[in-house]
């Protein structure tokens, strides 16, 4: 069940975090698989060697590129398919955020985002798209929680998350008619080894508004499941979204967050 | 007159939904700033004794919209509301995309709001009180298959009503969405080769009528008064029950 045998994926923003996370589950159900980083080469790198590890030096490439830019999207698709003759599976996930509230975010990073979590996406999916017909592939995004529930810490990264959810169903829509399907995954927090975004500007509460934190954060757990999330998560419903067991499955959003939206 | 004294910025009021916004509010009592309305409604309001400002283009830097704050600030106290009301659907597929559809969609759509919410969320925070209503659309749910990047806007405005009403609802603002859908022309605008959501669009509405501009003004005019003081962060559906259908009796 749930075989990946043969298949050949891309998985953006697979250098660290979640995106790495991704890679591994797909490599481990049997995919060969093209890692993705767009500026931590030697993370990225790394990277690789685990993965080569654990599936051998043909399981997995390091390409790196800019995903909000269309030429070196394609360039990436273009890469892996002339290293391995198709693409059966994308995963889109190289995304970002910034952390600021609405009176702080500059506008550089208003356009940058959109650039990147929309932009970048929509990207990939179309350089994808013409390899994706011919296999009658799939594309997982990852989104987020943030598609529905707002962050209160970056306006904008919830606005592309949003705007990513009908990105997904205008796609599955459209691409429906190739036999190409379009899912999305929505984690929580996700424990990572090297956080992106601005972690400084995290800011706690301004002022001292009585709250027992620590109340809330264990008896009332964030995560009803008792923990934070993993990239593994995301991973395995990555491995059931792109797999012929899932070929009735497309334009949904699935959550993989430890029940954090129930709370 | 709920809107006595206040002044009310309406973008887009050259569509039809616009123009019905800006009869509605100045119905009453409110004092008019209009994106690009057509001289003859000018006209027509100022003749009822209306106070209007005509305004061109609708921002999408920042300095643009700071610009445009000043700009009505020389005629106007104040902003009591925002309205937010460009909804332009331009047609394309995902996979035939031009860039510059992308991006004429996004700015217009979703980046415009957000360069208003700052601005114009902003100078109402100063006074702790204001509204900010998104005349958005069913879209921001539903896919058209016509019309991607109309709807990944609209789903953007959908999260950027959330973060605001959090945010500025802190301030004193409140912040909600109309999720507009079956009006007259609709079935054209987001006509689809493989959608079959606006086929026989009118059976698809239980009234089996579409919606008319002034019933979109009607729910904006209760979001932007006093009346929605506890509203915020809300999506109103205003469709006529469209999105419920899928049999046809």
């Amino acid at each position: 069940m749930f075989d990946l045998t043969g298949k050949i994926a891309i998985v953006t923003g697979s250098g660290k975090g979640i995106g790495k996370g991704i890679a591994r589950c797909l490599i481990k159900a049997g995919a060969k698989v093209c890692l993705n980083c767009v500026s931590n080469r030697a993370i990225a790198e790394e990277t690789l060697k685990e993965m080569h590890a654990l599936g051998g030096e043909d399981c997995a490439i390091l390409v790196q590129a800019d995903v909000s830019d269309y030429a070196q999207a394609e360039n990436m698709v273009k890469t892996t398919v002339e290293k391995w003759g198709k693409l059966d599976i994308l995963v889109n996930n190289a995304a970002l955020q910034k952390n600021m509230d609405f009176d702080e975010f500059p506008e550089e990073f208003y356009d940058l985002l959109i650039n990147t979590n929309l932009g970048g996406y929509t990207n990939m999916m179309r350089a994808c798209l013409p390899y994706l017909k011919e296999t009658k592939g799939s594309i997982t995004m990852i989104s987020s929680v943030h598609g529905k529930r707002p962050t209160d810490f970056d306006p904008v990264y919830a606005i592309t998350k949003g705007g990513m959810h009908m990105l997904m169903r205008e796609a599955a829509i459209e691409f429906a008619n190739y036999g190409v399907r379009v899912n999305m995954i929505l984690p929580a927090g996700v424990k990572i080894e090297f956080k992106s975004g601005n972690p400084a500007s995290f800011k706690g509460p301004e002022k001292d508004l009585g709250i027992d934190h620590k109340l809330l954060f264990t008896k009332y757990h964030t995560y009803p499941l008792g923990r934070t999330g993993l990239p593994d998560d995301s991973g395995y419903l990555c491995v059931y979204l792109a797999s012929q067991e899932a070929e009735h499955i497309t334009g949904a959003a699935i959550r993989a967050d430890g029940g954090s939206m129930l709370k | 007159m709920r809107f006595s004294g206040k002044t009310v910025y309406i973008t887009e009021a050259g569509s039809a939904v616009g123009e019905a916004l800006a009869r509605r509010f100045a119905d009453e009592g409110a004092g008019l700033v209009l994106g690009d309305a057509c001289p003859c409604l000018v006209k027509e309001l100022e003749e009822k004794g209306v106070k209007v400002l005509n305004v061109h283009g609708s921002p999408v830097h920042y300095e643009e919209a700071e610009a445009r704050l000043q700009e009505i600030l020389k005629a106007f106290d104040r902003v009591d509301a925002l309205v937010f009301n460009n909804n332009k659907a331009i047609k394309t597929s995902i996979e035939d995309l031009d860039r510059a559809v992308f991006d004429e969609q996004m700015n217009y759509n979703l980046k415009s709001a957000f360069v208003l919410t700052r601005t114009i969320g902003g100078h109402m925070a100063t006074f702790g009180n204001g509204k900010l209503v998104f005349v958005s659309s069913i879209h921001d749910d539903k896919p058209t298959g016509s019309t991607p990047f109309y709807s990944v806007a609209k789903g953007g405005i959908t999260m950027l009503n959330k973060e605001a009403a959090l945010f500025y609802g802190r301030k004193g603002l409140q912040s909600n969405v109309i999720e507009m859908g079956a009006l007259e022309g609709d079935d054209e605008t987001f006509k689809s080769e493989f959608a079959g959501q606006y086929v026989y669009m009118n059976y698809r509405i239980p009234r089996k009528e579409p919606g008319k501009p002034e019933e979109i003004a009607g729910i904006a005019a209760f979001l932007a008064s006093e009346d929605a003081n506890f509203v915020n962060g809300a999506s109103i559906r205003a469709d006529g029950g469209f999105m419920l259908h899928y049999r046809f009796r």
